[in-house]
């Protein structure tokens, strides 16, 4: 018997391991504290291997006025192992989708199992609704090497972008800015703002990424610049 | 299917929507139909009937699946489906991650992969936008279009795929309408009694459904009475206190919320969603700046819907409580449609150009410096491009919809029934420009729910709680150790372990720098026993990408050192604890 007040404690792999310690044809008994909306548990325990599954309602549930109940599953360890086979008669018309019976692991690829199958046939799967018995491949298995490699963070990730020069600038900033150099900005810009290109006083939308100006508001030549309330006075 | 392409995407924030989008909207330049839907939204059983089908997946942070794709992975994972499942299909993925995460794009490489296990053939190479690029996935995602329609080209070549001249300037089909009701026939929404609040939440409320309706996603669930995604409920605050210590930094807030008769129930580890509300002052600069009358009454509705559609899904609201309510105008960075868009509407020379420029592939460095660098919001866009006089159909086109704010639950019902509580630490910082923000975090939030939790089911008496182990890093004891006092409570009762339950790591104190993983270290023994032969699991909780990784590598280290085998096996450990999710990790930027 295994108990956990955790819900989801019981995941299939954990299952998995609890039904090794079991003999052929064993019983286990699982309790633990699921919600009302999500109920995974039985889920869990038929994907860990176990098969004959039913919830018994008439154990212990949590102390009142708590939130969920603790369910109790009972199941039993299959009497055949994994990779065992059995002969399926394959009616013409038919087919099983999944390729499984009586819930083996079947060794068989999913192309053998459908290798007789006709156009609509195939196409049929699409439509079929899943289904609990319905097995997801582990999507972890579908990465490469390569796929698992993580790029290193490319080197103009933290540098500046190259930019489009000002059109006329003839100040002098577009050499700065060639020499990746910010131009220094004094409290004289802030009281009489100039600009030679023209551009700076239109704010930051129009302004080199060396302007001085950056993070500033606009601003009319020659008037002095207004800085809102929500602003830090930029550093010198 | 009647189009020429399938555009399928999964989207969490909506980036990946927008490329969808985007790519939609390309495709029609160049003479190409296509049909933009999510992946669940869109009728799997009809896939193998597509001819090219492009695929745009975003990777959340721990590589899992956006929401709205959940069910179509699901779906193309079965065993059951044949290697020829997908012959005669044709796919192009574009995937956006952020290298900064060890689960790099995962989503998009594996969809990649799966789709030609079952038979569907590449167009092209998977194209994988990356945050951590200067411009961030636009860098990627410009010189892959380039490839995607000269493989269209190549696929069809007998179809004219040319950009028709003068259709580039064109604007594209607005996804709403949006008509001023008459001053009869807006009566109906002035005379309901709602105070404003309510009013904007309404606003969001429904503009929320009608952009669900208007994009393509999932049908939105029929309305339910009561709370819940997209239905917030109106909450009053309990308790708003200040944990961290009056002369440090950082102003962190334990806020206690009452959730009253509203129905809402979780568990340790949820997170709460919390609608914020916009700055008055911002909300009345964008109306003057957009020239929108606040007390106007507006009609919305998703275009080209059928007309009986239409009223059924119609929304009428103040202009005013929409503005306030729904749309994000001083927060969020608008995306590089808007820049698109804006650029129609303006009309002096040198604002079209820039706004022309900004939208262009030569200019997506830039526009990345102006916009996403800078934080910029649509209100200081709007400010910059004066000229641009915007309809009110293309404003909720282009600018974000509020979105709300996700905090961990640091609370358990057990121990306070009908509340929620949250830990928040608000954090004033600067832009490269020096322009001062604010923002948001959080920390130790879903430990402290956790841990009430178990000692309430202690408390009650029936249950056998195993102690626990809490390590908490901080800078100070007295200055932001929040919550310092329940942690020893717990230790006196044995929620945490009385050895070694609860380590601290004070990162600026006296003048020793000691992190969590430091500690961890000094307990390696213990942690190797509680890995190993107990059974535990690990919980790990942490901001900035390094964090968890460097306590996952620490732990590493210990069950290397303690087992005394090869350091490669520790990690196949490690693996292996988070495949079977006995190891968790959640990270935040």
């Amino acid at each position: 018997m295994s108990r956990s007040n955790l819900r989801g404690f019981h995941d299939a792999s954990f299952v998995g391991r609890l039904s090794g310690v079991l003999q052929s044809g064993g019983k286990l008994l699982v309790q633990e504290a699921v919600s009302a909306t999500q109920d995974t548990l039985q889920q869990q325990v038929l994907l860990g291997g176990l098969t004959d599954i039913r919830a018994c309602p008439d154990f212990a549930s949590l102390p009142p006025g708590s939130m969920g109940q603790l369910l109790t599953v009972e199941a039993t360890r299959p009497s055949w192992e994994s990779g065992a086979r059995s002969a399926i008669s394959l009616k013409p018309k038919a087919k099983v989708p999944n390729g499984t019976a009586n819930g083996v692991h079947s060794a068989q690829s999913p192309t053998q199992a459908h290798s007789n199958g006709t156009a609509t046939d195939k196409h049929k799967i699409w439509s079929l609704p899943v289904s609990a018995d319905d097995e997801l491949m582990d999507e972890d298995e579908l990465l490469t090497e390569e796929d698992r490699q993580r790029p290193e963070v490319p080197s103009g990730a933290a540098c500046p972008p190259t930019k489009k020069a000002c059109a006329n600038c003839s100040c002098g900033r577009a050499e700065a800015e060639a020499a990746g150099v910010k131009a220094d900005l004094t409290p004289d810009m802030l009281d009489n703002p100039q600009s030679a290109c023209g551009s700076c006083g239109l704010g930051d939308a129009f302004r080199c990424s060396t302007c001085p100006y950056r993070g500033l508001p606009k601003f009319k030549t020659g008037e002095k610049i207004a800085l809102s309330s929500d602003f830090l006075t930029a550093d010198a | 299917m009647g189009t020429d392409l399938l555009i399928l995407f999964g989207s969490q924030t909506g980036n990946a929507q927008d490329v969808a989008e985007s790519v939609g909207r390309s495709a029609q330049l160049r003479q190409l139909t296509s049909t933009v839907v999510a992946m669940d939204a869109f009728d799997i059983a009809r896939l193998h009937e597509q001819v090219a089908v492009i695929f745009i997946a975003s990777t959340t942070g721990q590589g899992e699946t956006p929401d709205n794709m959940k069910q179509f992975w699901r779906f193309l994972l079965r065993k059951s489906l044949p290697t020829d499942a997908l012959n005669g299909m044709q796919h192009a993925v574009f995937g956006l991650g952020d290298s900064g995460y060890q689960q790099y794009n995962t989503v998009a490489k594996k969809l990649d992969r799966r789709l030609a296990a079952l038979g569907s053939a590449a167009l092209l190479e998977r194209g994988l936008g990356d945050d951590q690029h200067f411009s961030g996935y636009d860098s990627a995602l410009f010189p892959w279009l380039e490839q995607l329609w000269a493989a269209l080209q190549d696929l069809w070549p007998h179809k004219d795929q040319s950009v028709l001249p003068g259709s580039e300037g064109q604007l594209p089909t607005c996804k709403y309408s949006a008509a001023i009701l008459n001053f009869y026939d807006a009566r109906a929404v002035l005379d309901t009694p709602r105070e404003t609040h309510e009013q904007e939440v309404f606003a969001w409320t429904a503009f929320t459904r009608l952009e669900a309706i208007a994009s393509g996603l999932a049908a939105p669930p029929k309305q339910f009475s009561g709370c819940g995604p997209g239905r917030p409920f109106m909450a009053s605050v309990i308790a708003n206190r200040r944990i961290t210590s009056p002369d440090h930094f950082q102003d962190t807030r334990h806020i206690e919320l009452d959730l009253a008769s509203s129905g809402i129930v979780y568990e340790p580890g949820d997170l709460l969603n919390i609608l914020p509300r916009q700055n008055p002052e911002a909300v009345q600069r964008f109306l003057r700046r957009t020239g929108l009358d606040a007390q106007s009454v507006v009609r919305l509705a998703a275009a080209g819907a059928e007309s009986a559609d239409r009223v059924r899904q119609s929304v009428q609201v103040t202009v005013g409580s929409l503005v306030a309510g729904a749309l994000d105008i001083h927060g969020a960075c608008p995306k590089r449609f808007f820049f698109e868009i804006l650029a129609h509407f303006a009309t002096e020379p040198h604002e079209t150009e820039r706004l022309l420029y900004f939208a262009s592939s030569e200019g997506r460095d830039d526009l990345s410096q102006y916009n996403t660098r800078e934080g910029r919001t649509v209100l200081e866009a709007l400010e910059d491009f004066p000229s641009a006089q915007v309809p009110l159909q293309w404003l909720l086109s282009i600018v974000p919809r509020i979105k709300p704010r996700q905090f961990s639950i640091a609370s358990s019902l057990r121990a306070h029934p009908h509340q929620a509580h949250i830990t928040a630490a608000i954090v004033d910082y600067k832009t490269p420009h020096k322009r001062r923000k604010q923002g948001l975090c959080t920390g130790v939030a879903p430990f402290r729910a956790f841990l009430e939790e178990r000692a309430a089911l202690q408390a009650a008496g029936n249950v056998e709680i195993a102690p626990c182990h809490l390590y908490f890093g901080c800078r100070g004891a007295n200055q932001d150790f929040y919550y310092k006092e329940q942690w020893q409570e717990y230790v006196s009762t044995g929620v945490l372990a009385a050895d070694g339950g609860l380590v601290a790591a004070f990162s600026r104190q006296d003048g020793r720098k000691v992190y969590v993983t430091h500690r961890i270290r000094e307990h390696a023994q213990q942690l190797f026993s509680l890995l190993t032969h107990k059974g535990a699991s690990v919980y790990i909780s942490g901001s900035a990408t390094r964090m968890p990784q460097d306590v996952i590598a620490a732990l590493e280290d210990v069950v290397a050192q303690q087992g005394q085998i090869p350091q490669q096996e520790a990690k196949v450990f490690l693996k292996a604890l988070q495949s079977s999710r006995r190891c968790v990790i959640e990270a935040w930027s």
